[in-house]
């Protein structure tokens, strides 16, 4: 208890002590002047200041609670490392001050458990949250564009503003000249997704979609699998015996969950990491394959080759499985088809029923469970039929004579045909094309083949390349030859993709789809005239060759086209889009800073918000609430408010909320006329004055813990819980998560695994998992088979640039954080050869000039002997305002129109546009280029 | 008695120094803290008018124990905000609110990763001393407006408590800590970047006066800590 001070007391009389309550700056002042002795705090509702409990002496006595919190909650980081590590965020005084992995995490059957989950990046975000990259407040560009200088406005001004541009452009040209990308930002944050998708379903504006415009979609497994998502849980890797890591480097990016591997290694399995540059993930493998660039498929093919030559072939498996029995027409190269061997009815689809040669009855019989037909809306295609072979034995090998319209036609299988591919890759041919040993070719295909179950374990990196679909047709081929798919611990292990039925619903309720979607690369080819591109950098034929194809694809209608009156607003949110365009500065040139109208959603600076016209801030993790699934751990995570948003950043839901308010305000106060629309011969009426009315369904969504009790309610998998319960516990493991691969009853099961255990067909247009496709395109490139082709270069060029995802930042996230800058060199930097450095006099430390025809970007020399000769390599993300000129690696990278023909083809079964399935990738790979020292002034 | 720019504050004088003059000393430099809060938080937020606050710093400049002139800030502001408060306000935001690679210079301590700051002190400070900051301000907790209100608070503080060396001692340490570099650093970017010169001199005068009140910080807590 504080003594009793009369002195005091007579002192706080004689100076007339006022305790004023906050007042504004012009009362404050005037007070100064007045009394000039009182308490008065702008920031602080106290009335009275107070004595300490205890006297202060030194600095170090203000630390001694220094292990007390006002809160914990649960977070996590909602971008895209697919880490979903389940954090406990520390709060005191409404500032995250620390966060720790939460580590609560169960194991699957006998494997190691997920936890704790989360890497460095993670646990400096509650530093890197309050960094100086944030943007807290709606900035207004005020000098040109680029320039940098802005204005500070209010959100009012600013979604006036915005919601009017939006209006004068759809009213003159259209919703579809109005971009709104997001990313991966956005998209891993369940919440925020379903909100964007409900309006630009309302609004009608084009989505340039980034899973393939960022080189990320597996097309070659949908060409053979007729799924593009595939994958397990991380712990199926230690059921595995023999695990190719291929073109990946987990040890990096998937930091949370590399130990599988060395568990499992440690437990028996093989780890074989294949890459041509020395990686962490490499460094702890039992054995590190090193392909020149570029030739992994060649390597695959040599694999193959060993497989069939050594007789390791699962027959079984691929008789029923796959295509490789089918018989195909040796005269016309494509499958023998019953509208080949009979006159059919008109009505009758028969191009889609195909053969195999029985063994027992020696004659070729129809394949069971093709010639589906596709089943009604909401029906399962897969129930009507079975590719169980019953009494059938088909033939492998031979070759046979069979009666057509057209004749008598020899007949072979498509195995017979794939020898012959492979025989194009025996080890020592790939060898001569890879760089590695033809005994280590051979030896890694038996352990593959002979270890049971074995997998390949691949990231995005195949994606990247133009040729990648072939390789990874290749992956699949190897683990179907010995019936590495659908056995626990086998497969291809990418990534797969939850269903979420209820962000869809949630987009699509009480309206319907009315959603234009395209690939972000078909977006940019026309926008940003990528052909022209392609023509500069890679020579005219063959620009104008796969420009005709790409022509007669849209003119065919396989795939759509958008944004035919051009490209006049964009908003960005999500993603940093002006960052990854694989164009050098000609998307940026010529599309990006030529909109009339620009606008970033972002929480921290770089370089898309850098050339936009308006900035709106986004809360960051752990400022706002959401829901994430990601397959790698089979949990549901939960993101909870910590603290409010920062400054005056708001969540993505809020902000598209907000934007969808302003649109109806502004189309009321204009009279907007409703607009009388067509999506994909789908008439739709879209009405602005009604935008935020149908946003937030008659006014149910208030916030965004509607959209996310939404979500839990209404997608099977997810259990049924409310917002707060979740958000109490962090996580909660999905239904079906028993095994360490998914059951029907999760979120994330693959219907491949009813293909292979209960022999239903698969979605492919044979039926099986398909090896041979005999589109015209296909057959016209030689691609029918999966094989190796040589990356495309740039001539006079010589280095081959790689790159890959960095530890120390999730794209350009974090990539500027000061503490992980000084845990690498503090500026971007270039990996090269010592013998390439040498030739070029260049030491270590050195800046480098690295160039082509393209562009030229700076960076930092770091020689490194993991490096091979005539490669360079460099950890991506690193944002443009890192580098001098704000330019980075992409000004070398000129692959933006390198549109492979056979991405487009279209009208033959499973092949055609399909959303997030089948689209042309932005590759970023096949080009080359060289370095040279910078000679300081 | 007035201190000046020369006068070294010699414990004989405070000493000698009654009461009333001890709490002029506080009373001038708990406003000019305040003063200077004010000065330093965005203009965003509510309107300023600096012809009232003409007598206000003068009579501030009068109790303070050393020599301050605030007569440049104050023909500055009158003119700018009669004038070009638009001006203002803009030039605020572009200098310590927005830009491209962040505010150049930033008014969040933790957003100068060259500090080698600990945020955490800075809360830790306050919740020793009982300063509790608005909720929606929390976030910024480390703005140096807050910070500069947080001292004014410890002045106010130290004049209601019988425990003053305390009270100083925090404050002499939390301006050495967190004030004395940081504000170095300001006056050094500013100077280089081309800005209004009102703010120049705002930050001119605002280093001027912590550098001359962490002096006689240091002799007052030496004298207090050798007369307990």
């Amino acid at each position: 208890m504080k003594k009793y001070n009369p002195e005091m007391d007579r002192i706080k009389n004689e100076m007339k002590v006022d305790y004023f309550p906050p007042m504004s700056r012009r009362k404050f002042l005037s007070a100064s002047g007045l009394a000039g002795l009182g308490l008065m705090l702008k920031f602080s509702p106290l009335k009275a200041a107070t004595t300490p409990d205890r006297p202060y002496r030194r600095f170090e006595d203000v630390m001694r609670n220094k292990f007390t919190w006002d809160k914990v909650a649960r977070g996590t980081h909602g971008t895209n490392c697919a880490g979903n590590c389940a954090f406990n965020v520390f709060v005191k005084d409404g500032i995250v001050w620390r966060e720790e992995q939460q580590g609560e995490y169960e194991s699957t059957d006998d494997t190691p458990d997920y936890g704790p989950r989360g890497c460095q990046k993670g646990l400096r975000h509650a530093k890197y949250m309050y960094g100086n990259q944030r943007i807290l407040y709606p900035m207004k560009r005020v000098g040109k564009r680029g320039e940098g200088k802005w204005e500070r406005v209010s959100w009012d001004q600013a979604l006036t503003e915005i919601a009017d541009k939006f209006i004068d452009v759809v009213e003159k040209e259209g919703p579809e000249s109005i971009s709104w990308g997001s990313g991966t930002q956005m998209s891993v944050k369940m919440a925020s997704y379903a909100a964007l998708a409900r309006l630009v379903n309302i609004t009608g504006v084009t989505v340039p979609e980034f899973y393939s415009g960022v080189g990320d979609l597996p097309t070659g497994v949908y060409t053979t699998l007729g799924k593009v998502y595939v994958g397990d849980t991380m712990s199926a890797i230690y059921k595995s015996k023999c695990v190719l890591v291929w073109m990946s480097n987990p040890a990096v990016t998937r930091i949370p969950d590399a130990h599988f591997f060395w568990e499992a290694k440690y437990n028996g399995t093989k780890v074989i990491s294949i890459s041509p540059e020395f990686t962490p993930t490499a460094m702890h493998s039992s054995l590190w394959v090193n392909p020149k660039p570029g030739t992994d498929a060649a390597l695959a093919m040599g694999m193959v080759h060993t497989i069939i030559d050594e007789k390791l072939v699962n027959q079984e498996y691929i008789k029923e499985q796959s295509d490789l029995p089918f018989l195909v027409r040796m005269d016309t190269k494509k499958f023998l088809r019953k509208e080949d061997t009979s006159i059919v009815s008109t009505l009758a689809v028969e191009d889609n029923i195909f053969y195999l040669w029985d063994k027992k009855t020696n004659q070729a019989v129809i394949a069971p469970g093709t010639g589906l037909t596709d089943p009604p809306p909401g029906r399962d295609r897969r129930k009507y039929g079975t590719i169980d072979l019953g009494n059938i034995d088909p033939v492998l090998e031979g070759r046979w004579t069979v009666s057509t319209l057209d004749g008598d036609v020899e007949v072979t299988t498509v195995f017979e045909l794939l020898k012959d591919e492979a025989e194009n890759f025996t080890p020592e041919k790939a060898s001569e094309i890879t760089g590695v040993s033809p005994e280590v070719i051979r030896q890694i295909a038996r352990d593959f083949a002979q270890a049971q179950p074995a997998m390949i374990y691949a990231g995005y990196a195949a994606c990247k390349w133009v040729h990648g679909d072939l390789l990874q047709r290749a992956f699949v081929l190897l683990l179907s030859l010995t019936g590495n798919i659908g056995p626990e611990g086998s497969g291809l292990q990418i990534s797969n993709s939850p269903k979420v039925r209820g962000l869809m619903a949630f987009a699509f309720n009480g309206m319907g789809p009315a959603t234009r979607m395209i690939s972000a690369t078909n977006w940019d080819y026309e926008q940003g005239n990528m052909k022209e591109l392609t023509k500069n950098v890679y020579g005219e034929k063959l620009a104008e060759e796969w420009d005709e194809k790409y022509q007669k694809s849209i003119k065919e209608d396989w795939f759509p086209q958008y944004g035919k009156k051009g490209w006049k607003m964009g908003f960005f949110a999500g993603n940093n889009g002006a960052n990854w365009r694989a164009s050098g500065n000609k998307w940026r040139k010529d599309a990006f800073e030529n909109l009339e109208s620009i606008v970033a959603i972002v929480p921290d600076m770089g370089v898309t918000a850098h050339y936009a016209d308006y900035i709106l801030p986004v809360a960051h993790h752990y400022e706002r609430a959401d829901i994430m699934l990601q397959p790698r751990t089979p949990y549901v995570q939960i993101l909870d408010a910590a603290v409010p948003p920062l400054g005056e950043s708001k969540d993505d839901y809020t902000i598209v909320h907000d934007f969808a308010k302003m649109l109806e305000i502004r189309a009321k106060k204009r009279r907007m006329k409703v607009i009388r629309d067509n999506v994909d011969g789908k008439s739709v009426r879209r009405d602005f004055k009604r935008a935020y009315q149908q946003f937030t369904m008659d006014g149910k969504v208030k916030d965004v813990k509607d959209v996310i009790q939404f979500i839990i309610n209404t997608t099977p998998g997810i259990p049924k819980m409310s917002f707060e319960e979740l958000a109490a516990i962090g996580k909660v493991r999905v239904e079906g998560s028993n095994k360490t691969y998914y059951d029907k009853d999760a979120p994330y099961h693959s219907e491949i695994m009813e293909s292979v255990n209960e022999k239903r067909p698969y979605e492919t247009l044979t039926s099986r998992q398909q090896f041979y496709i005999d589109h015209d395109w296909f057959i016209e490139y030689g691609e029918q088979l999966p094989t190796h082709k040589e990356p495309l270069k740039i001539d006079g060029y010589p280095l081959r640039m790689m790159m890959g995802h960095a530890r120390h930042g999730i794209h350009s996230m974090w990539r500027d954080d000061p503490l992980m800058l000084t845990l690498q060199r503090g500026e971007p930097d270039i990996y090269v050869n010592p013998d390439d450095a040498k030739i070029r006099g260049v030491k270590d430390g050195d800046k480098l000039r690295i160039f082509n025809s393209g562009g030229e970007f700076f960076a930092m020399a770091h020689i490194s002997a993991g490096i091979q000769p005539g490669m360079t390599f460099m950890y991506h993300g690193w944002d443009p305002m890192m580098f001098k000129d704000r330019q980075n690696f992409s000004a070398v990278i000129s692959t933006s129109g390198l549109i492979k023909p056979t991405s487009m083809a279209g009208d033959y079964g499973h092949l055609g546009y399909k959303v997030l399935a089948y689209a042309p990738n932005q590759t970023y790979k096949d080009f080359t280029c060289d370095f040279e020292k910078v000679q300081s002034a | 008695m007035r201190l000046t720019k020369h006068t070294k504050i010699s414990p004989v004088i405070l000493k000698k120094c009654k009461v009333h003059n001890t709490i002029n000393i506080l009373s001038g430099r708990s406003a000019t803290y305040a003063m200077f809060s004010n000065l330093t938080s965005s203009p965003h937020e509510d309107y300023m008018v600096f012809s009232d606050i003409k007598m206000a710093l003068n009579e501030m400049a009068i109790h303070l124990p050393y020599k301050m002139d605030f007569t440049q800030i104050i023909s500055e502001s009158i003119i700018l905000t009669n004038e070009y408060w638009e001006e203002i306000v803009q030039s605020y935001s572009g200098l310590f609110e927005v830009g491209n690679d962040g505010p150049p210079i930033p008014l969040r301590e933790s957003a100068n990763p060259m500090l080698s700051f600990n945020k955490e002190e800075v809360t830790r400070y306050y919740e020793y001393f009982g300063y509790e900051v608005a909720v929606d301000r929390q976030w910024e907790s480390d703005h140096l407006a807050i910070e500069l209100e947080f001292i004014h608070f410890l002045c106010q503080g130290e004049l209601g408590s019988e425990d003053a060396l305390s009270f100083q001692l925090a404050q002499k340490d939390f301006i050495d800590r967190h004030f004395i570099l940081w504000l170095a650093s300001i006056n050094h970017k500013i100077k280089g970047l081309d800005v209004h010169p009102y703010w120049i001199e705002i930050f001119s005068a605002l280093y001027t006066f912590i550098q001359k009140d962490l002096e006689w910080l240091t002799t007052q807590t030496k004298y207090l800590k050798e007369t307990i």
